[in-house]
């Protein structure tokens, strides 16, 4: 049994339908590399996991109970986080009630117990925990919003796009902390992204959608190495 | 005519005014900064709070100064009908949202006038003595007003900024969707948040028959001016509602004192449509994004 099971997954804005039946599974411990154009459903992918879009069919399992149909707050409760594209902080609230707010399902001790975790693995937040989130800069909201969603403490998190619009230096930096996060707390991570170069080096697996689709799915190695992930989506 | 005791009573007037008109506000800017709903029942929800501190004084002999939080409470129960039917398929959907609460509100008022009658009752001064601070003459109903709505304001300024319930209902304002992601059931918190903001209403209306009269149609004016402090501090700013409201209980209570009650009502309507046209965001608030 996986740790998460997608099946089939059809998710929808009304009766558009942004996927076409979506089936992957997350092991325990492992980082997925979700990688695929503009527009080919990742991120309806990841919000169609946390309840946050409609699914029109198909099914979402996990340690194999359903939750697929359940509202965003239950899945939370089951041990799964999103980071959300675009970061999404609360900007008008300061940095620490930002990740006080990420830590909603636990009790207040825990919660303060974790914010010195997620403090160390970002002492960038810790030195602006007063300021207002909407006032960082985009490489400290991306790791805000990650320490937010990590919060939770859950098993599983899912990032959607945390390398669009910054710099070459601070994607490298935050690929870091993901690998370190993830194996200090045995965590899984799915990683939506259009930068598929940068994603497989960090996933030990990967998938590729394309137009609501997988097309492939392999080890990050032999997708890194397959002719046609090269041509169509490593620009070589 | 421009003297200390005269610039001092038109002082503890303003306060008075402003503390119940903020009380009035601080749950409409509510209810339209989360839930994005311009609540036209919210002047109702005031009225029913002045006949339910009048039954619980006259009928169940309640003591006042129960009796006053108990019928704001009550209401505020009674008001999670009116969330359940149809507020909650409304959120965030201003339009219909408005017209919605428009009907509420009229259903409101008449069953009310069919209930408890036209003929204005007042609910009977709990409190006679007036007190003389040097020059300063306030009667003790206004100062059990002014400490009863600072009470209120207090509790409710540590509630938004240092609890869980609070913390989620601002960042649920903020972001709905990121915010349910974070755990948050907000259908819960939505109730809750419009169950304060009922509450606060009705409290605001006992306030209100205690200084005022009692009728089915009491809630028109305090759901006017709660419409003008927010348009004053921008709607859906809590601290906007606060310096909105003392700041047109201040203006209300000088010029009515110097130029009398008509003009009074007059300029702050001005003074409204000045904001809109120069700063339409209001005094305190943020320009609209896009979203
Ligand atoms: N809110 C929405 N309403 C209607 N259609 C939507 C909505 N969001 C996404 N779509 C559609 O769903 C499809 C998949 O979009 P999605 O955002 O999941 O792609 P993505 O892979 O995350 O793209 P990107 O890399 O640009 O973020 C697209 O065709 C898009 O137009
Ligand atoms: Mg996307």
């Amino acid at each position: 049994m996986s740790l998460l099971e997608v099946e089939g997954t059809v998710a929808a804005y009304g009766s558009i339908r942004a996927t076409h039946g979506v089936s992957f599974s997350v092991e325990e411990n492992e980082i997925i590399a979700l990688v695929g154009s503009n527009g080919a459903g990742k991120s309806s992918t990841l919000k169609a996991i946390m309840g946050l879009v409609r699914l029109a069919e198909g099914s979402i399992r996990i340690d194999g109970d359903s939750v697929s149909g359940e509202r965003p707050y239950r899945v939370v409760r089951r041990g799964v986080a999103f980071s959300p594209e675009g970061r999404r902080v609360f900007a008008a609230t300061s940095v620490l009630e930002n990740l006080m707010a990420g830590a909603h399902i636990l009790p207040r001790g825990r919660a303060h117990e974790r914010l010195d975790q997620i403090f160390s693995y970002f002492p960038r937040l810790r030195e602006r925990s007063h300021q207002l989130a909407g006032n960082l800069s985009g490489g400290e909201q991306q790791m805000l919003a990650i320490g937010r969603a990590l919060m939770s403490r859950p098993r599983l998190l899912l990032l959607d796009e945390p390398s669009l619009g910054l710099a070459p230096v601070i994607v490298q930096r935050i690929g870091e902390l993901i690998c370190e996060i993830q194996a200090s707390e045995n965590l899984a991570v799915v990683l939506a992204e259009q930068n598929s170069n940068w994603a497989l080096r960090l996933a030990t697996r990967g998938l590729v959608l394309e137009v609501g689709r997988i097309r492939m799915q392999d080890s990050a190695g032999e997708l890194l190495r397959s002719d046609y992930v090269r041509r169509a989506y490593l620009g070589m | 005519m421009l003297s200390l005791p005269v610039l001092a009573q038109v002082v503890v007037n303003g306060v008075n005014l402003g503390a119940i008109y903020i009380l009035m506000a601080l749950g409409f800017t509510m209810i339209f900064g989360i839930m994005r709903i311009v609540n036209f029942a919210h002047g109702a929800f005031a009225m029913l709070g002045g006949f339910a501190l009048y039954f619980l004084l006259m009928d169940a002999h309640v003591p006042f100064l129960l009796a006053l939080p108990l019928g704001a409470l009550l209401v505020g129960a009674g008001s999670l009908l009116a969330e359940r039917f149809v507020l909650r398929h409304l959120y965030h959907n201003e339009l219909q949202g408005m017209i919605a609460t428009l009907g509420l509100s009229m259903v409101m008022i008449y069953l009310a006038a069919i209930v408890f009658g036209v003929s204005q009752r007042s609910v009977p001064a709990v409190y006679s003595e007036i007190f003389f601070f040097g020059p300063l003459v306030v009667p003790m109903d206004r100062l059990v007003v002014l400490g009863i709505a600072a009470v209120t304001l207090l509790l409710f300024f540590l509630f938004m900024r240092y609890t869980k319930p609070g913390l989620a209902m601002r960042v649920a304002a903020q972001d709905l969707e990121v915010a349910e992601a974070q755990g948050i059931n907000a259908a819960a918190h939505y109730q809750a948040a419009f169950f304060i903001a009922s509450s606060l209403a009705a409290l605001a209306g006992g306030l209100i028959g205690q200084l005022y009269a009692l009728s089915p149609f009491m809630g028109a004016t305090p759901l006017m001016k709660s419409f003008i402090v927010v348009i004053l501090g921008g709607l859906g700013s809590i601290p906007g509602a606060a310096l909105g409201g003392l700041l047109l209980g201040m203006a209300e209570s000088s010029l009515t004192t110097f130029f009398g009650a008509s003009t009074a009502q007059l300029a702050s309507f001005g003074i409204v449509m000045l904001v809109l046209v120069l700063r339409p965001q209001g005094l305190f608030g943020h320009a609209e994004r896009d979203s």
